[in-house]
C-alpha cells in the first residue's frame, strides 16, 4: 500500500510537468491559499462563517441564472464566474447594509440570503436545458478545469486583499476585536465591516473554483482555526493559515490524483485532518490555550 | 474665579426603546477631574445613559454636549472601557497590541509611530502591567486584563473617561486597587463609571449620579440609606466607611 501510494505521488509529480491543467491546478490552489489564509482568519476571529456560508450558497442563484442566460438567451458574457461574481457581492452588500440600517435579526437575513440565493439557482437550472456540467463543478469543486484567466483573477484578488490588509491592519485588528471601542476611537467601523464582507465574498467565489460551494466554509475556516491554536497575533495567524491552507491544497491534489478520487472531497478531509492534530497536539505540547 | 469647567451637560433627556421610556427627563452636569458613579438598580438605564453620552445611541429629544460639542465629534476624545464579558479571549493578541488599539484611530491608515508605541507603554506602566506586555490577553487575570483595558482607553489620551463596570470580574483586593488608580487619574481628567459596588463607590467617589429612569446627582457624601434603599427598591445594610475624597468621614451602604 504504501509502495503505491509513492508511485501515485511520483506519477502526480512527474505529470505537473507535463500537463498545464495540473499546473494551473496548483498555482490556482497555491494562489487561493492566500487569500483564504488572510480572508479565514478575519472569519475565524470575527466568528462570521455563517456570513461566509450564506454568501458561498447564495452563488447557486448567480451561477444558475448566468447559465441560463448563456444558453438560452445566448448572452456569452454571463459566464458561471461572472454570475458567482455578481451574485457574491450583492449578498455581501444586502448582509453588510442588513446590519448597518435594518431593523431585522442577523440570522433571519442570512436565513433568507442562503436560501433564497439557492432557489433561484435551481429554478434557472430546471429550466435551462442540457447537461450542466459545469454546475456540478461549482457546486462540488474542479480544481482541474481551472483556466489561465482564471488564475490571472484569483492573483488580482490576492493582490487587492493583501494591499487592503497591509494599508488597514491595525484599524481591522481594532474593528474586529472591539467594534464599539474602535468606533469610538474615530474608526469608521462600518467601512471596515463592508470591505470584509466584500473580501470574503470575492474569496469564497475563487475557493468555489478549488473545493465547490458545498464545502467552502470548511476550506476558509479549517486551516485559519487550527492556525489560531498557536498564534498569538492575527498577522502570525493569516501566515499559518496560508502556510496551512497550501499544505491541504497541494496535499490534497497530489492525494486524489493517482486514485482518482474528488480533489475538492480530499483537500476538506485534509484540512480537518490538520485542524484535529492542531488541537490535539496543543493539548499535550501547550498551544497557545 | 469659577471652579473647573463642565465636561458633559445633560439636559431634559429622554430615551426610550420602543415604548418602553427608558430614562424621562434627566438632566445633569459633570465638571473636569470629577469622579463619578452611576448608580443604579439593574434595568434602571445606567448602561443605557453611558451609550448616549458615548454617542453609540442617540436620544429621543434633549441635549448632550461633551466637551462642549455632540458626543460624535469627540470621538478620538473620549476614553471607554467596557465591560470584560463582551469580549473574544480566543481572539490571538498580546497585552501590548490590545492596548496600541488605543492609538489606531490616530493618523491616515492606522499605523502605530515610535510615539504611538512610548505611549502606550507609558499607560501599560501607570496602570501596573507593564511587565506583561508580551503576555496573550487571554493569558491574564481578570484584573490584569482590566488594568490593560483601562491603559488602552488612557493610550488615547482622553479628555474624559468612561468606564462600564469595571469592578464586575475581580476580586475586592483588585477592586480597591483600580479604585485607587481611578483617584489618581482624576486629578488629570473626569471620570465617569457604571458601578454597583456600592461600597468602593462610597469610599472613593466624589459624586454619584442616581439613575432610576430619572437621574439626581449629589456629593458621595450626602449619600444615604434611605435614598439608597429609594433607588433599589429594597433593604439596604448599612456599612460605615472613611471616606477619603473631598468630604471625609461619613455614612454609606450598599444594598442587600
Amino acid at each position: 500500500m504504501f509502495r503505491k501510494g509513492t508511485q501515485q505521488l511520483q506519477t502526480f509529480l512527474m505529470d505537473i510537468a507535463s500537463f498545464t491543467f495540473l499546473q494551473h491546478a496548483l498555482a490556482a490552489g497555491i494562489l487561493a491559499s492566500v487569500s483564504c489564509g488572510i480572508v479565514g482568519s478575519y472569519v475565524v476571529t470575527r466568528r462570521i462563517s455563517y456570513i461566509a456560508g450564506a454568501i458561498a450558497h447564495c452563488t447557486l442563484g448567480g451561477m444558475g441564472a448566468a447559465i441560463y442566460f448563456n444558453r438560452e438567451m445566448g448572452w456569452s458574457h454571463a459566464t458561471p464566474l461572472a454570475g458567482a461574481v455578481a451574485a457574491a457581492l450583492s449578498a455581501a452588500v444586502i448582509i453588510g447594509l442588513a446590519r448597518q440600517y435594518g431593523q431585522q435579526r442577523e440570522d433571519s437575513v442570512l436565513g433568507a440570503i442562503w436560501s433564497t440565493g439557492m432557489a433561484v439557482g435551481i429554478l434557472f437550472i430546471s429550466r435551462t436545458g442540457g447537461y450542466n456540467e459545469d454546475l456540478m463543478g461549482y457546486l462540488f469543486g474542479n480544481i482541474l478545469m481551472v483556466s489561465t484567466r482564471d488564475l490571472w483573477l484569483i492573483a488580482a484578488l490576492d493582490v487587492v486583499v493583501i494591499i487592503f490588509t497591509t494599508l488597514f491592519y491595525n484599524r481591522i485588528v481594532a474593528s474586529c476585536f472591539d467594534e464599539e471601542f474602535a468606533q469610538l476611537a474615530g474608526i469608521n467601523v462600518n467601512f471596515f465591516h463592508m470591505m470584509l464582507l466584500l473580501m470574503t465574498a470575492l474569496t469564497v467565489v475563487t475557493l468555489v473554483q478549488v473545493v465547490g460551494l458545498v464545502m467552502v466554509i470548511a476550506l476558509l475556516t479549517l486551516p485559519a482555526s487550527a492556525a489560531s491554536v498557536w498564534a498569538t497575533r492575527l498577522s502570525g495567524m493569516m501566515f499559518l493559515s496560508i502556510i496551512l491552507s497550501m499544505l491541504a491544497v497541494t496535499g490534497g491534489l497530489a492525494v486524489s490524483y493517482g486514485p482518482d478520487l474528488p480533489s475538492g472531497a480530499v483537500i476538506i478531509m485534509l484540512s480537518a485532518g490538520i485542524y484535529l492534530l492542531s488541537i490535539v497536539m496543543a493539548r499535550f505540547r501547550g498551544g497557545r490555550r | 474665579m469659577s471652579g473647573p469647567e463642565n465636561v458633559i451637560e445633560v439636559k431634559d433627556l429622554v430615551f426610550s426603546y420602543g415604548n418602553h421610556v427608558v430614562l424621562q427627563n434627566v438632566s445633569f452636569t459633570i465638571r473636569d477631574r470629577e469622579l463619578v458613579s452611576i448608580i443604579g438598580p439593574n434595568g434602571s438605564g445606567k448602561t443605557t445613559l453611558l451609550r448616549l453620552l458615548l454617542g453609540l445611541l442617540r436620544p429621543d429629544s434633549g441635549h448632550i454636549s461633551i466637551l462642549g460639542s455632540a458626543p460624535e465629534e469627540k470621538r478620538g476624545r473620549i476614553g471607554y472601557v467596557p465591560q470584560q464579558r463582551q469580549f473574544d479571549l480566543q481572539f490571538p493578541m498580546t497585552c501590548f497590541d490590545m492596548v496600541l488599539m488605543g492609538r489606531a484611530g490616530k493618523g491616515l491608515f492606522g499605523h502605530y509611530s515610535a510615539d504611538d508605541r512610548r505611549i502606550a507603554m507609558g499607560a501599560m506602566e501607570q496602570t501596573g502591567i507593564a511587565d506583561k506586555k508580551d503576555l496573550p490577553f487571554s493569558s491574564l487575570s481578570g484584573g490584569q486584563r482590566q488594568r490593560a483595558l483601562i491603559a488602552r482607553a488612557l493610550a488615547v489620551e482622553p479628555a474624559i473617561l468612561f468606564l462600564d463596570e469595571p469592578t464586575s470580574y475581580v476580586d475586592s483586593t483588585a477592586g480597591e486597587r483600580l479604585y485607587r488608580l481611578f483617584r489618581e487619574l482624576s486629578s488629570r481628567f473626569a471620570i465617569l463609571m457604571v458601578s454597583h459596588d456600592i461600597g468602593f463607590v462610597s469610599t472613593w467617589v466624589d459624586t454619584v449620579l442616581c439613575v432610576n429612569k430619572q437621574a439626581v446627582i449629589h456629593p458621595t457624601s450626602k449619600l444615604t440609606g434611605e435614598m439608597i434603599n429609594e433607588l433599589y427598591h429594597g433593604d439596604v445594610e448599612m456599612i460605615r466607611h472613611n471616606h477619603i475624597c473631598s468630604e471625609r468621614g461619613h455614612s454609606s451602604c450598599r444594598p442587600s
